[in-house]
C-alpha cells in the first residue's frame, strides 16, 4: 500500500505485507479500504477472500492482521457509524455486513439473471459501493475473467453475456 | 404420542421460523444503466451535490480509448460522461478527497492515481501522484 500527502506527488510505500498480496482469484491483492472509528485500516484482500485490518499510530501502519476469513472475492467495501464493515462479495454476488467482531450479519442482494435488454437483475460481479443518504450504490462490474487469461469462475459466462451495465441500489439498513 | 408429536410440530415451527430469519436478502433494484458501449463500471463514489461518479474499467475497448467517468444525478439520471485525458482505458477507485476536495481517480492500467476536473474531466493543473498498482 502506498501513500502520498493531500496534493499528491510521489508516491512512498506505506506498509507492505504477505498478507496484502495473493496468488488467488480474482489476482487482486489489497483492494476496498476504509477507516473504522478507532482509525484502524480495514483492506479486502480479493484473491485472498479475507478482511484485512491494520492498526494505525500517527499515520504509521502496524502489523496487518486476519480481521475474516471467507468472503469470496472480497472487493469495495465501506464502514458505518456502528463500525460494521459492508463488503463486495464479487465472486458470490452479494454484500457481507461484518460486525466489529467479525461475525457476518447480513448477507444481503444476489444475482438473479439477465434482463431482455442484456442488463443483470440484482448483482453481478459488484466491486464498489458507496453509501448515500438511505441507500447504497453498487457497481455491477460484470467482468468476464476470461479476458485475463484466467479461468473461468460460476458467474463468468453470464458476465459475458451483459451488454448493457448497470449500478444497482439497496437499502441502507440491516434486515432484522 | 401425542406429546412427541407437539414437541415434532415446535420443532418444525423453529426450524420454519430459524429458517425465515436466515440472510433475508434485502431489495436490490437498478438505479442506473451506463451509456450503451461504456462497460465495466468499477469505482463509485458521491460528489457534493449527491451525483454519483462512476468508472468505467473498459477491458474490451480499444487500447486508444480514453478512460471514462460517468455522471448521475440522484435520480439515475445520465447527466454525462467525462474523458480522463491522458488515462488509460482502465479506471477504478473513485473518490472526492475529504480535505481538497478534488476528484482522485486511480488509473490501473497507468498505475497512478489523477486528479481530474469533475465537470470536464481535464487533468488538474498540479501533477498527478505517481502510485503502485499490484
Amino acid at each position: 500500500m502506498w501513500r502520498t500527502g493531500a496534493q499528491g506527488g510521489v508516491a512512498t510505500r506505506w506498509v507492505d505485507d504477505a498478507l496484502l498480496r495473493t496468488t488467488g482469484t480474482p489476482p487482486f491483492g489489497a483492494n476496498g479500504m476504509d477507516f473504522d472509528s478507532k482509525g484502524r485500516l480495514y483492506v479486502a484482500n480479493t484473491g485472498d477472500d479475507r478482511v484485512i485490518r491494520i492498526p494505525v499510530a500517527a499515520g504509521t501502519a502496524g502489523t496487518p492482521e486476519v480481521f475474516v476469513n471467507s468472503v469470496n472475492g472480497a472487493d469495495g467495501l465501506f464502514i458505518d457509524e456502528h463500525d460494521n464493515v459492508w463488503v463486495c462479495a464479487n465472486q458470490a454476488d452479494e454484500i457481507v455486513v461484518i460486525d466489529p467482531t467479525g461475525r457476518a450479519i447480513a448477507k444481503l442482494g444476489d444475482f438473479d439473471g439477465i434482463d431482455r435488454s442484456g442488463r443483470p437483475r440484482g448483482l453481478l460481479f459488484p466491486a464498489s459501493a458507496v453509501r448515500s443518504g438511505d441507500s447504497i450504490y453498487i457497481t455491477n462490474l460484470s467482468l468476464d475473467i476470461r479476458l485475463f487469461g484466467l479461468p473461468q469462475a460460476v458467474d463468468t459466462q453470464w458476465a459475458a453475456e451483459v451488454t448493457r451495465h448497470t449500478i444497482a441500489r439497496i437499502p441502507a439498513r440491516i434486515p432484522r | 404420542m401425542k406429546s412427541l408429536g407437539a414437541l415434532a410440530l415446535s420443532l418444525c415451527l423453529a426450524l420454519v421460523s430459524a429458517t425465515a430469519l436466515a440472510w433475508d436478502r434485502g431489495e436490490v433494484d437498478t438505479f442506473a444503466t451506463l451509456p450503451s458501449g461504456i462497460k465495466n463500471p468499477e469505482g463509485i463514489t458521491v460528489g457534493p451535490h449527491g451525483d454519483l461518479f462512476v468508472t468505467s474499467f473498459a477491458v474490451t475497448a480499444p487500447d486508444t480509448d480514453l478512460g471514462k467517468v460517468v455522471v448521475f444525478d440522484a435520480d439515475g439520471r445520465l447527466r454525462r460522461v467525462l474523458e480522463v485525458e491522458g488515462s488509460s482505458k482502465l479506471l477504478l477507485g473513485i473518490a472526492f478527497h475529504p480535505k481538497t476536495h478534488d476528484l482522485l481517480v486511480i488509473d490501473f492500467g497507468a498505475g497512478k492515481v489523477l486528479k481530474v476536473n469533475p465537470s470536464t474531466a481535464n487533468p488538474a493543473s498540479s501533477p498527478p501522484s505517481a502510485a503502485a498498482r499490484d
